[in-house]
């Protein structure tokens, strides 16, 4: 928070403005927040020795759950798409409508449809080759 | 709901459940994916940082909390408010993401806030304060209700931190501002505690030292 309120305090010095939109303000928190879990991300976790099990084997490491298994599968089976198929099945899959996958990815409404379904029918046979199904 | 919204739900899910990555490069930087999630690019750019997200979880997560702050809106013109209004509403939002996301709390949909609650405490002085007097007052909210005040310098060095304070001002002594240089502009803020147990925070406030 302290370093949402710098960045603000400076964006604001440096516009010289003294009305600044709130989309803007918005954005400039938003990068704020996420630098700093992406720092937190990369700080190497304390583990004291008495904590590690020298025991432990790969096998016997926490599964990953049923959803986390499917979706390291999508996206194997993701980079075997087109780049128009992917990119449009990806904006479709964070949830954007036919309308802004279209205007995201600068074409017609039509071939943003075609693009997603062809996309998701590819998608489908990869991970049923794989023994999945969504 | 139909079968193909309940896949998509199943694969929504799963998409955002995966735990590998497999791009390479370096991460896009948040202010890009932010503008991204708009559609605020070039369309080149826009597509090289998707083609980043379909094989990036990380970048996954982020776009996804771009979307949920109200990234998709940004491409709309928005109306021109008070800079101290905006910075309030952007410091919630930022302390809404952060106990979301940093603090293991639970993992209920978090709910943001937008600008100021009604009942939030108002100022009630002007821009500018003389040393000897300053005092700072705000609007009452319904009877029973306690305040906490903080003060602090335009770059964020905590002055003071006074709290349950039953009435709608307080005399902020010398001995505070002693380091406060004549002309200075100064930054406070009201959290007032409502008899209900609520607790709503007023806008951030200026306040020139005469």
């Amino acid at each position: 928070m302290q370093e949402s309120f710098i960045r603000l305090m400076r964006a604001r010095k440096l516009d010289g403005a003294s009305d600044v939109s709130a989309s803007y303000l918005k954005k400039v928190a938003y990068s704020a927040v996420i630098d700093e879990i992406r720092r937190r991300r990369r700080q190497p976790a304390a583990v004291s020795s008495s904590e590690i099990d020298v025991e432990a084997t790969p096998d016997e490491r926490p599964s990953t759950t049923p959803d986390t298994a499917l979706g390291n599968a999508m996206e194997k089976c993701m980079q075997r798409l087109q780049d128009d198929r992917r990119q449009a099945l990806t904006l479709h899959l964070l949830g954007y409508a036919g309308a802004e996958v279209a205007r995201m990815l600068e074409c017609n409404a039509k071939r943003a449809e075609n693009l997603t379904l062809r996309g998701l029918a590819q998608l489908r046979e990869c991970l049923l080759a794989l023994g999945l199904s969504p | 709901m139909s079968p193909q919204q309940e896949e998509l739900e199943k694969l929504s899910r799963a998409w955002a459940a995966r735990d590998q990555s497999s791009a390479h490069e370096q991460h896009p930087d948040a202010e890009e994916l932010y503008e991204a999630a708009a559609g605020n690019l070039d369309r080149a750019r826009r597509l090289e940082i998707i083609d980043h997200v379909a094989k990036c979880a990380e970048c996954t997560q982020a776009w996804r909390i771009a979307l949920e702050v109200g990234a998709r809106e940004a491409k709309v013109p928005v109306t021109q408010r008070p800079w101290r209004f905006a910075l309030a509403a952007s410091v919630i939002l930022a302390v809404g993401l952060v106990t979301y996301l940093v603090i293991p709390v639970d993992h209920e949909t978090p709910q943001y806030r937008e600008g100021v609650d009604p009942l939030a405490p108002v100022s009630a002085i002007g821009s500018t304060l003389p040393r000897d007097q300053f005092v700072l007052r705000w609007s009452a909210g319904p009877a029973g209700t306690t305040y906490l005040v903080r003060l602090s310098t335009a770059d964020l060095g905590s002055l003071l931190v006074k709290s349950d304070i039953a009435a709608t001002e307080l005399v902020v002594p010398g001995s505070v501002l002693a380091n406060v240089k004549t002309g200075e502009e100064l930054l406070w803020q009201v959290e007032a505690q409502l008899p209900d147990g609520r607790r709503v925070v007023s806008e951030t406030y200026a306040v020139q030292l005469e």
